[in-house]
């Protein structure tokens, strides 16, 4: 293939500035996350290509990274013994006693679809049913359940409603329990459809907005 | 109902049988309430990929003092793959993933342990530097800056940045504009170093020269003599 023609002296010339450039000092490298976030296409900042260009360090990283997925593609899943390291589990230990390991929103830990599962669990409950007919319209039940969908209990919330119609639910034994774990509400759609909705409960409130007059609530707590 | 929620309904079905989606899945649902679950699903996670981290560790072209040795690198990877695993978005294969975290995992400790200089962890130049050590002296940072940052004023530095920035889009064409273009290396090592194809070399290297043109053109830099000028400024 021809190359676009340019005139060599100036291609020459630009080499050296290039160069000279690449081996000044005063450019700092770009940092582990802004390199990985170039590779896998997640940034075009065109200050992390110039880095790159210019940095020798950053492109043998970038190698790195071209390799790993090289080796990542081929791989086949194996399913020998290998124990984890006792450092490994040494930090993971330390991390999960930490308090930044605090539990994550469910939204984040439990995927939409195992959600549904669950809703579609609870809301078949005969118990739920008759629990739910035993509170007034300032009420609402909300069954508590483990994570295999096992109903714990049942817990009042007292509701309350902005002129605009924001709803708020406060558990009606004022506490704390519950405090920044998520209130989930089920809506069936269409037979055997399930919306799921969560909520952040904080202290022993939660706020839902505009929410649906027919809706069943859950909470999952072990 | 799907896999994962089947299995929590029947804890004997074995976890060795769940597909790697399930296996997260199951992992995040007994992360926060049953970690001996989560640390069990988190085994098999690694026992499918152990090969995959320690490859990557262990096959690379650097080397680790035994201070920061490539066990420490592969510990460190793994305790990142239990704790980002949530971040896991399903765009691509859980091996890509691990990877990716090792492979960050890998550049930091590189990173680290170059900053001693007493180390240098390239294989390649481990021997040359082992035949020839240069004394602390030699060693010891210039205060004066180096020759070739007296040679490049501010101007042209400027100008090599605005043209490196505007002509490379992604990482590819950095690297071919730099260790091809710029470097003249050879495509064979190229491809080797960074799994590109020949074809990819030349297309991109065809393609960033008629870049380089146009944005030179575009500056009114069409001479040596315009290029060392002042005037080297982009036209409007």
């Amino acid at each position: 293939m021809k190359s676009p023609q340019l005139n060599t002296e100036l291609f020459n010339q630009l080499t050296e500035l290039f160069n000279a450039r690449a081996a000044s000092q005063g450019e700092e490298a770009p940092t582990t996350g802004e390199l990985a976030a170039f590779f896998y296409g997640k940034s075009a900042d065109a200050s992390i290509a110039r880095k790159v260009a210019l940095n020798r360090d950053a492109r043998d990283e970038i190698a790195l990274y071209a390799r790993a997925e090289k080796i990542a593609a081929e791989d086949q899943p194996q399913q020998e013994k290998a124990p984890i390291p006792a450092a490994a589990w040494e930090m993971i230990h330390r991390w999960e006693e930490n308090e930044f390991a605090k539990p994550k929103p469910q939204t984040a830990a439990v995927s939409q679809e195992s959600l549904k599962q669950l809703a579609k669990l609870i809301t078949e409950r005969e118990a739920l049913k008759s629990e739910t007919l035993t509170v007034s319209q300032q009420q609402v039940m909300v069954v508590v359940v483990n994570k295999e969908g096992e109903i714990r209990g049942f817990e009042r919330f007292e509701k309350s409603e902005t002129k605009r119609g924001d709803i708020t639910l406060k558990h009606a034994e004022h506490s704390a329990r519950f405090d920044n774990r998520e209130l989930h509400a089920v809506s069936n759609q269409d037979g055997n459809q399930y919306a799921v909705e969560s909520f952040k409960i904080e202290r022993d409130r939660v706020r839902v907005g505009k929410l649906l007059n027919r809706a069943d609530y859950f909470i999952i707590e072990d | 109902m799907n896999d994962a929620a089947t299995a929590m309904q029947n804890p004997e079905l074995s976890l060795d049988a769940l597909s790697d989606e399930e296996l997260v899945d199951r992992f995040l649902f007994a992360a926060n309430a049953n970690r001996q679950i989560a640390h069990q699903c988190f085994e098999i996670i690694i026992s499918r990929y152990n090969w995959l981290i320690s490859h990557v560790v262990r096959n690379s072209h650097y080397r680790f003092p035994a201070w920061d040795s490539a066990d420490d690198c592969i510990a460190r990877a793994i305790f990142k793959i239990y704790r980002g695993l949530a971040k896991w978005r399903r765009e691509g294969k859980l091996s890509s993933f691990i990877a990716r975290i090792t492979s960050s995992e890998m550049i930091d400790t590189i990173r680290r342990i170059r900053r001693d200089k007493s180390w240098n962890p390239r294989l390649s130049e481990a021997v040359e530097e082992e035949e020839e050590k240069p004394t602390a002296i030699d060693r010891a940072a210039s205060p004066e800056p180096s020759p070739e940052a007296e040679l490049l004023n501010r101007q042209q530095r400027e100008l090599v940045d605005s043209l490196l920035e505007e002509v490379c889009r992604d990482w590819k064409d950095s690297v071919i504009v730099s260790d091809y273009i710029i470097l003249n290396l050879g495509a064979k090592e190229i491809m080797a170093k960074y799994d590109m194809s020949e074809d990819v070399i030349y297309q991109r290297a065809h393609r960033l020269k008629a870049r380089l043109i146009k944005a030179l053109d575009e500056r009114g830099i069409t001479s040596t003599a315009t290029l060392l000028g002042a005037g080297a400024k982009k036209k409007k």
